[in-house]
C-alpha cells in the first residue's frame, strides 16, 4: 500500500481552489438564531402545493392514457402509448409528438437512450447497477426545486412510480417523495403503507449508523394520519433528520428536513408539522 | 469557532480533509465540497476543539460529512466517476482504482491506516466504531486488494 500512500499524497487541492475555500472561510458569518416570517410561510405553502402537485403529476402523467414504458431485461423493451402531450420535454421531438400505440425492442441501452434522446440512467429511469450516472437538473435560486419521476413496470404495464422533488427552505433541505401505483398483480394495495417506512431510510445495513430513532403518531387538523420518525446518525453535530410518512389514495409519501443544526431542531420539527398542516389532496 | 482560527485549521490540514474525502468519494469535485463544507461548520457551529485533537476531530468530521453527502438523496440518483486525476503510470491507476472499487467503508479504514498512519484504536476513535470493526474491515479490504491487483 505504499503505492497508495504515494499516489494520494501527491494529489492536493489546487491553489485556485485553496483561495477560493479560505476566503469563504475569512468571510462566512457564524449561525444566528433564526425566526419565521412571511418568506418562510411563503415557502412553506409553495411546499405543500409542491407536494400536492408532486402526487398529480405522477398520477396523471403515469397512470392516464398515454405514457412511455421502459422494461429492462435481455433487451430494452420500450412501449409507446399516446405519446403526444405527455409532460416528457426530455425526449425526442418525435416521440413527445407521437400519437398512437407501438412498441420496440432495442437491444442495447446505448440503442435505446439514442433512439429515445434521453439518458435512462442518468435520469434514475433504469438503473443498470453501475456507480456512475448522473442527474442534471434546473435549479431556482429563490425556490431549489427539482422533480423527476421513475417508473416502473411489468409485462409492459407500469405499475408503480416514485416521484421525487427536493428544494430548501432557509436554510433546511426539504425531500418529498410520492410512490404512486396503480392496479397490478405485481402490487398488493397493503404493500403502500410499508413503503415508505423503516426500509426507505434504513435499507441495508444504514441501522448500525443509527445513534438512534424514535417515532411517534401525528394527526392534522385535516384528518390526515402520519408517522413522525427522528433519526440521529451517529457522529456528526449536524445528523439528525426527521421524517413524516404517511399514505393515501394508493400513494406512500415521505417528507424529510434535514440540514439540521444543534439548536435548530425544534424549528426543523415545527416545519415538518406545518408542511403537514398545509397539506390536502 | 473564529474565522481565523478556522482559516489557520484551513491551512494546515485542509489537504488531509481534501484527500480523506477523495478517498471516501472518488471524486475530486465532491471531495472539495465537503472540504469546504467542513471547515464552514467550525464556523457556523461555533465548534471548540481540543487542542491537540485537531485533526483527528477532522477527519471524523469530513468522514460523516461524506457518509451524509452519500446517503443524502439526490447523491444516491446523481454520481459520477472522476477521470479528473492524473496518474504518473497504468500501474498508479491501477492501484487507485482497485483501491476505489472497495466499497466505502473499508476505503475509509484503508486510508486512514496506510496514509494517515492511525492505529486501529485511532481509527476506532475518529470513525466512532469499535476496534474490531476496524480490523474485520481491515481484513476484507485487504483480501479484496489482493484480489483485485493480482
Amino acid at each position: 500500500m505504499e503505492r497508495y500512500k504515494k499516489i494520494i499524497g501527491d494529489i492536493a487541492l489546487a491553489q485556485e481552489t485553496k483561495d477560493d475555500i479560505r476566503k469563504k472561510i475569512i468571510f462566512s458569518r457564524a449561525e444566528k438564531p433564526r425566526t419565521i416570517n412571511r418568506k418562510r410561510l411563503a415557502l412553506v405553502c409553495l411546499a405543500c402545493l409542491l407536494l400536492t402537485c408532486v402526487a398529480a403529476f405522477a398520477i396523471n402523467s403515469i397512470f392516464d392514457e398515454g405514457y412511455i414504458s421502459i422494461i429492462r431485461g435481455n433487451s430494452y423493451r420500450v412501449q409507446f402509448k399516446d405519446v403526444e402531450n405527455r409532460p416528457i420535454t426530455d425526449f425526442n421531438e418525435d416521440i413527445r409528438s407521437f400519437d398512437g400505440e407501438k412498441n420496440v425492442v432495442y437491444d442495447s441501452l446505448e440503442e435505446a437512450e439514442l433512439a429515445l434522446g434521453f439518458d435512462l440512467i442518468t435520469n434514475g429511469v433504469i438503473s443498470n447497477g453501475t456507480p456512475s450516472y448522473k442527474y442534471s437538473l434546473e435549479k431556482d435560486d429563490d425556490f431549489n426545486a427539482h422533480c423527476f419521476t421513475k417508473y416502473e413496470g411489468i409485462d409492459g404495464r407500469l405499475f408503480r412510480a416514485k416521484t421525487y422533488a427536493s428544494y430548501r427552505i432557509d436554510r433546511f433541505h426539504v425531500d418529498v417523495e410520492a410512490i404512486v401505483t396503480a392496479e397490478h398483480d405485481a402490487i398488493a394495495p397493503e404493500a403502500v403503507e410499508s413503503y415508505h417506512y423503516i426500509g426507505h431510510s434504513f435499507g441495508g445495513s444504514k441501522e448500525q449508523e443509527l445513534d438512534g430513532m424514535s417515532s411517534e403518531e401525528y394527526t392534522a387538523e385535516s384528518g390526515l394520519p402520519a408517522r413522525i420518525i427522528r433519526i440521529d446518525w451517529k457522529g456528526d453535530i449536524n445528523d439528525i433528520w426527521y421524517e413524516a410518512v404517511f399514505h393515501t389514495n394508493a400513494t406512500s409519501y415521505l417528507v424529510r428536513i434535514s440540514g439540521i443544526s444543534a439548536n435548530s431542531e425544534d424549528e426543523a420539527r415545527d416545519l415538518l408539522f406545518d408542511i403537514l398542516e398545509g397539506f390536502s389532496f | 469557532m473564529e474565522r481565523q482560527a478556522a482559516a489557520r485549521l484551513f491551512d494546515q490540514f485542509g489537504d488531509d480533509v481534501f484527500r480523506l474525502a477523495l478517498s471516501y468519494l472518488g471524486n475530486r469535485y465532491d471531495a472539495e465540497d465537503v472540504c469546504q463544507g467542513v471547515f464552514l461548520k467550525l464556523i457556523e457551529h461555533d465548534v471548540t476543539i481540543s487542542d491537540g485533537k485537531e485533526k483527528a476531530f477532522l477527519l471524523t468530521c469530513t468522514a460523516n460529512e461524506c457518509k451524509n453527502l452519500l446517503r443524502s438523496f439526490w447523491r444516491k440518483n446523481v454520481g459520477e466517476l472522476d477521470d479528473s486525476l492524473v496518474f504518473e503510470s497504468d500501474g498508479d491507476k491501477e492501484v487507485w482504482d482497485a483501491v476505489m472499487h472497495l466499497p466505502t467503508k473499508y476505503r475509509l479504514v484503508v486510508h486512514l491506516y496506510y496514509y494517515e498512519g492511525y492505529s486501529q484504536n485511532e481509527i476506532a476513535d475518529i470513525l466512532k466504531i469499535s476496534v474490531s470493526a476496524v480490523q474485520t474491515r481491515m481484513s476484507r479490504a485487504k483480501k479484496l486488494l489482493s484480489k483485485e491487483l493480482d
